[in-house]
């Protein structure tokens, strides 16, 4: 049934792909959204504000043809200097001179002096094919950049141009070549100069927003000839590694799913689980109020596994790593040694330091390198408060399908509680990307705080549906049944619990 | 008499195209009428000096660069419009 459903699957992503011959640009996760790269030999269009990224994608293009598909590339620019903009990619990790040296990237600065131009009459820009024919033939280049059209233009009779930059595009066309263009976004027109967007084959959209004073990079795919794209906006984010899409993982079928099963370092909690605990590659929420032992919970899932040999990084949004490291001492778990052994990583930020997206990045880069079995994301509640709820949570859903796709367990833990989820129901749609929900509270029974534990949802196994004690000491966790709780008082006609629990699932 | 010219002029085209032919006309009418023939007139075509256009970055043609005298002036287009084409060039 599973090989049939993946034989299914890979028919679809045939036909996706094999519409029209593409050019793999070799942006991560943007080859993934149009199922193949940019459309070979035509034009495409890229269109943004300012700062928005486009000549930075336009030059990964580049970079990445010359680097991984031995394809030349030209770069033409109208705006900056050709050594400004050597300099500006120089911190990328290649030596763009020496590629230049070695005839496979070709940059050209162009530019009309405006001051001492003077029109009189009809005039075309055959010019400019001459200098761009002159450039691909050198070294024989499949990829062009024309970085932003506008500038070169900007004083000449905009009614004369259009038919140019219809003729430009068909040129390009015609000397096969894969070529991207750049252009401003305009007001009334999709670009300012309302540049033919029905000429260019592919137009594709670069925002950048500023949401609660965090800025986010949006891309999206505005049309696609013959080809099938995912249409929505994508985050991505631009640092030292190059330019990386967003995309959510296309072919959820094909996850390797495990049987295998992980301990959450709580033995008690294991039994409460099947008696074996979490499957491996799934994502466990554990979720409740200020001081239930929520980083506790994840500590001891951290021990085990390092004890296990196992890898695992432990992302910290609130305390330090050197504050983990001392609290945890104080139940009686010592990480430092796991650190020292090399089992135990920290990624320790501030969620105010970055938008999401380069939280994730530079997360999924020590991925990249350290290769952990067990990620622990303490807490994401922290996360919501840059950026809406909505876009964490896609965010989020996103991290975690390319978390499974890894087989990575992944063990978050978030401040919502049942009668946060009454308030802001919003944060109830977590559930859906959640495998294991354990939620912890602490309820007052004679002037005395006692800590309660109970699983929400756990998908794929019988789990217990008690509601237990669950207390933390010196020595650790330890969960008990509720009666041995003094007295057993629990304050149910606070609040329907299990009508609260019936709504949630 | 100075037989040397006091005026000195390229004149950049793409091809056989009617609006070179419309350029190098007119060039030629207005260069004749306002200078006399007190200039000399270099036609050169994009495609077969690519070198040429290269290195006096030319991007729009037709355009009519004015070498000597100092400073430099450049008219694009099909050079139709006498007045504008005479006052450029008196002008400057």
């Amino acid at each position: 049934m599973e090989l049939e459903m993946n034989s299914t699957q890979n028919k679809i992503s045939e036909y996706l792909s094999n519409t029209i011959e593409k050019t793999r640009t070799g942006i991560c996760g943007f080859d993934e959204i149009t199922f193949g790269g940019l459309p070979k030999n035509r034009p495409t269009l890229v269109v943004g504000g300012i700062g928005t990224g486009k000549t930075f994608m336009s030059m990964h293009f580049l970079l990445n043809g010359v680097n991984h598909f031995e394809e030349n590339g030209v770069f033409m620019t109208f705006e900056e200097k050709t050594n400004e903009l050597v300099t500006n990619f120089s911190n990328f990790n290649i030596d763009i001179d020496e590629l230049i040296k070695k005839k496979k990237l070709y940059f050209e600065h162009l530019h009309i002096a405006q001051y001492e131009l003077h029109e009189s009459g009809k005039y075309n820009i055959d010019g400019l094919f001459v200098r761009i024919e002159h450039a691909v033939d050198t070294i024989n280049a499949k990829r062009i950049v024309l970085d932003s059209l506008d500038t070169l233009f900007t004083n000449l009779d905009i009614n004369m141009l259009r038919n140019e930059f219809k003729k430009l595009f068909f040129w390009l066309k015609e000397k096969k070549i894969t070529a991207i263009i750049t252009a401003e976004q305009g007001d009334i027109y999709l670009t300012r100069l309302g540049l033919e967007e029905n000429v260019a084959d592919c137009v594709i959209e670069l925002t950048n927003r500023i949401i609660s004073q965090i800025s986010t990079r949006r891309l999206r795919i505005m049309k696609y000839r013959g080809s099938f794209h995912a249409n929505n906006e994508y985050p991505f984010i631009i640092d030292n590694e190059g330019m990386n899409v967003f995309p959510i993982a296309t072919n959820l079928i094909e996850y390797n799913i495990s049987n295998n099963r992980v301990s959450s370092g709580i033995k008690s909690l294991d039994a409460m689980l099947d008696g074996k605990g979490f499957f491996v590659g799934t994502s466990v929420l554990v979720s409740g109020s200020a001081g239930t032992g929520k980083t506790s919970l994840a500590a001891f899932f951290a021990k085990s596994n390092c004890e296990n040999k196992k890898k695992c990084l432990l992302c910290a949004f609130e305390e330090s790593s050197k504050q983990i490291v001392r609290n945890m001492k104080s139940i009686g778990i010592d990480l430092e040694q796991y650190v020292t052994s090399k089992n135990l990583f920290f990624y320790y930020a501030r969620p105010t330091l970055q938008n999401l997206e380069l939280h994730f990045m530079r997360i999924k880069s020590i991925i990249e390198v350290e290769k952990p079995d067990v990620i622990i994301l303490d807490p994401i509640t922290n996360l919501m408060t840059e950026g809406l709820n909505s876009d964490v949570r896609s965010m989020l859903t996103r991290f975690i399908d390319y978390l499974k796709t890894l087989q990575i367990s992944v063990m978050f833990t978030a401040a919502i509680t049942l009668k946060s989820i009454v308030i802001n129901p919003s944060d109830e749609g977590i559930s859906s990307m959640v495998d294991t929900w354990i939620m912890v509270e602490d309820i007052v029974t004679n002037n005395k705080r006692n800590r309660i534990i109970y699983i929400l949802k756990s998908r794929g196994m019988p789990h217990s549906k008690d509601v237990k004690a669950f207390v933390i000491s010196n020595d650790g966790i330890d969960i008990y049944e509720l009666d041995k709780i003094e007295n057993n008082v629990l304050p149910e006609n606070k609040y329907n619990r299990s009508a609260l629990i019936g709504n949630i699932i | 008499m100075n037989t040397k010219p006091l005026y000195r002029f390229l004149l950049f085209v793409s091809g056989d195209s009617l609006i070179t032919k419309k350029a190098i006309f007119n060039c030629k009418k207005n260069l004749d009428n306002i200078l006399k023939s007190n200039y000399e007139l270099e036609i050169l075509n994009v495609f077969e000096n690519p070198k040429l256009a290269f290195e006096e970055n030319i991007l729009v043609v037709p355009i009519l660069i004015r070498k000597i005298p100092l400073p430099e002036l450049r008219i694009i287009g099909d050079m139709s419009n006498l007045e504008l084409f005479k006052s450029d060039l008196l002008l400057t």
